[in-house]
């Protein structure tokens, strides 16, 4: 699996954008420029998990599409098995039935407090009328987007306050026959807002090509909810990579606790809190990674990391990209990353991965219009050795 | 309006000095220079060029030329590519200094299309040159580029019909920078040559 060339029409920002990626994509540029929208354009692409597209962007579905279009489309060419995902502002009678079906599946999810079938009737009859107005079409409309992916069609709506005024009938008088007055209206909002719980169940069950990280860094949260922490294999391949590449001297074990240090016959353990930002991240990037990952998208990985670390995690990257035949975009601002690929810091074997599978795409704004520069880690060179300008952008 | 200058080499710094403070009238301490072939090795650090720009830009002294050298025409042509639509958008519209030795400008505006659409795939830029003025040793163009069917950015070219040392007889290798200097001065002074400058500089 590999993206050979990427289209993006009408996506966030995005008015029209083609790329032609390589194993090492790094994504650089000025602020609000599109960069975390193509990492988000190529993994809702691959992944084309509808729920997740509404959970994330929940609630401004809508705004994924770029403003002065009616559509957006990318498509991702990966030699025989092409990928899209289309989203498409839909007409007011295709909203209709599919937002009542949308609540009532929404509001199913309700357990204990369940509402009886005749406060259940009486609810969908008012949420009937309130259908009729054309306040209430106009804001479901406005916040709802057709998705199309992977043979699939369904319909997303985005809950927006808007429209929770439109339906403030129907919530009132769940509120009031269900739930305490005072919290009621919280509830039912959030439930209506918030994926469903047996949905995100089968996201976390299912095996994913794309990983989009946007910190490398785990929280505690993550160590806790991910399992991370009793997954042997996992933990016996982040201390064999900091034995084998010598990053802590001495490990004798890790995991996330603590971690187990012999010196001279002595042993002394540190928390794995005490230590650094830098190599929790070089850490965290083996935790998330599987080798189902084929297309790998990580925003920004110097965030709190230290210029020394870097060099260790391009080599990571780069060997993960060898060893798992990964694809990697990555955002970046970071001139310390930019220097170590494009210049000769790193050991051969790496820098001729790079000669051949770098491609650094520039991102900027022009007469209100995002456009991209893609180079090659000569030209990069070129630019930063003899033209001396910054491929991060003036 | 702060513009800039894009020039071949040293000789043009030196020419450029002279021609902007004693016939153009601008004060030296207005004038920014970058010289890409004489900086030290300091100087030559990473992002120089950009350091550059954003100088012109917000730099208190309030500078109105930035007249960078780029060591050598294919440099020029480089630079440009990359940076020229986003000199438009700040409304700089640069102006090259070249010498046509024994090319056309025809063909160096051809090479700066080459590099912009090469660079540039999806922001269509056209491209609509005029002869504003010439003469006896040079001319003066005006590119538009159009984006849109409006006017996006300016660009002009000044080239000198063989080359700016053939024309005011500087030996590059031979002649020390005061002599330079001096046969500058008395080029200046007998040469309509800033008049094509003008043109450049107030359109």
């Amino acid at each position: 699996m590999e993206i050979k060339e990427i289209q993006i029409t009408n996506f966030k920002g995005i008015s029209s954008l083609e790329l032609f990626p390589k194993k090492i994509n790094i994504i650089v540029g000025r602020n609000n420029t599109g960069k975390t929208s193509i990492l988000e354009a190529i993994y809702h692409t691959i992944e084309a998990n509808f729920q997740e597209i509404s959970q994330e962007y929940e609630p401004h579905l809508s705004n994924i599409i770029n403003i002065e279009a009616k559509d957006s489309k990318v498509l991702l060419k990966m030699g025989s098995e092409n990928r899209y995902l289309t989203l498409i502002k839909p007409e007011i009678k295709e909203v209709i039935s599919e937002f009542k079906k949308d609540v009532i599946e929404r509001l199913q999810t309700f357990t204990g407090n369940k509402p009886n079938k005749d406060v259940w009737d009486k609810a969908l009859e008012i949420l009937d009328k309130l259908l009729t107005e054309e306040r209430t079409l106009s804001a479901i409309q406005n916040g709802a987007v057709i998705a199309d992916a992977a043979g699939k069609r369904k319909i997303l709506f985005s809950y927006t306050t808007t429209l929770f005024k439109q339906i403030e009938p129907f919530i009132e008088y769940l509120n009031k026959e269900i739930f305490d007055e005072r919290t009621g209206h919280a509830i039912i909002r959030n439930i209506l807002r918030h994926p469903l719980p047996h949905r995100i169940r089968e996201d976390q069950q299912r095996r994913k090509k794309a990983i989009l990280i946007k910190q490398l860094i785990l929280s505690d949260r993550d160590i806790l909810f991910s399992g991370i922490s009793s997954d042997k294999s996992k933990l016996n391949e982040i201390q064999k990579y900091l034995q084998e590449r010598k990053i802590l001297t001495n490990l004798e074990r890790f995991d996330f606790d603590t971690l187990l240090f012999k010196e001279d016959k002595r042993e002394y353990e540190i928390p794995y809190d005490f230590i650094g930002d830098g190599l929790k991240a070089l850490i965290g990037l083996i935790a998330q990674l599987s080798v189902e990952h084929k297309i790998i998208l990580i925003e920004e990985p110097e965030s709190r990391m230290h210029p020394g670390y870097m060099k260790e995690l391009v080599r990571q990257i780069i060997d993960i990209s060898k060893t798992h035949s990964a694809q990697f975009f990555i955002t970046t601002h970071s001139a310390d990353i930019l220097d170590i690929i494009t210049t000769d810091k790193l050991e051969p074997p790496y820098q001729e991965y790079l000669d051949k599978e770098l491609n650094i795409v520039k991102m900027d704004i022009l007469d209100r219009v995002i456009v991209s520069q893609e180079l090659d880690q000569k030209q990069a060179k070129m630019e930063l050795e003899e033209l001396l300008l910054d491929l991060r952008g003036i | 309006m702060k513009r800039i200058i894009l020039s071949e080499g040293e000789n043009d710094t030196i020419f450029l000095r002279e021609l902007l403070t004693t016939k153009i009238g601008l004060r030296e301490e207005k004038l920014l220079f970058f010289d890409q072939d004489t900086r030290s090795n300091l100087e030559r650090n990473r992002f120089a060029q950009q350091h550059y720009f954003t100088r012109l830009e917000e730099d208190s002294r309030e500078y109105e030329i930035l007249a960078k050298s780029e060591a050598g025409k294919d440099k020029i042509v480089a630079v440009t590519g990359s940076q020229l639509p986003y000199l438009c958008t700040k409304r700089r519209d640069p102006i090259m200094l070249i010498d046509m030795d024994n090319d056309t400008v025809e063909s160096f505006h051809m090479r700066i299309e080459a590099e912009l659409g090469r660079r540039f795939r999806h922001f269509k830029l056209e491209t609509k040159h005029t002869l504003l003025d010439k003469c006896y040793e040079a001319e003066v163009w005006l590119t538009e580029l159009i984006r849109n069917k409006r006017v996006f950015g300016k660009m002009y070219t000044i080239a000198f019909n063989k080359s700016l040392e053939d024309v005011i007889g500087i030996l590059s290798r031979e002649d020390s920078k005061e002599e330079k200097e001096y046969k500058v001065r008395i080029y200046l002074k007998k040469s309509d040559i800033h008049k094509i400058f003008s043109i450049a500089l107030t359109s």
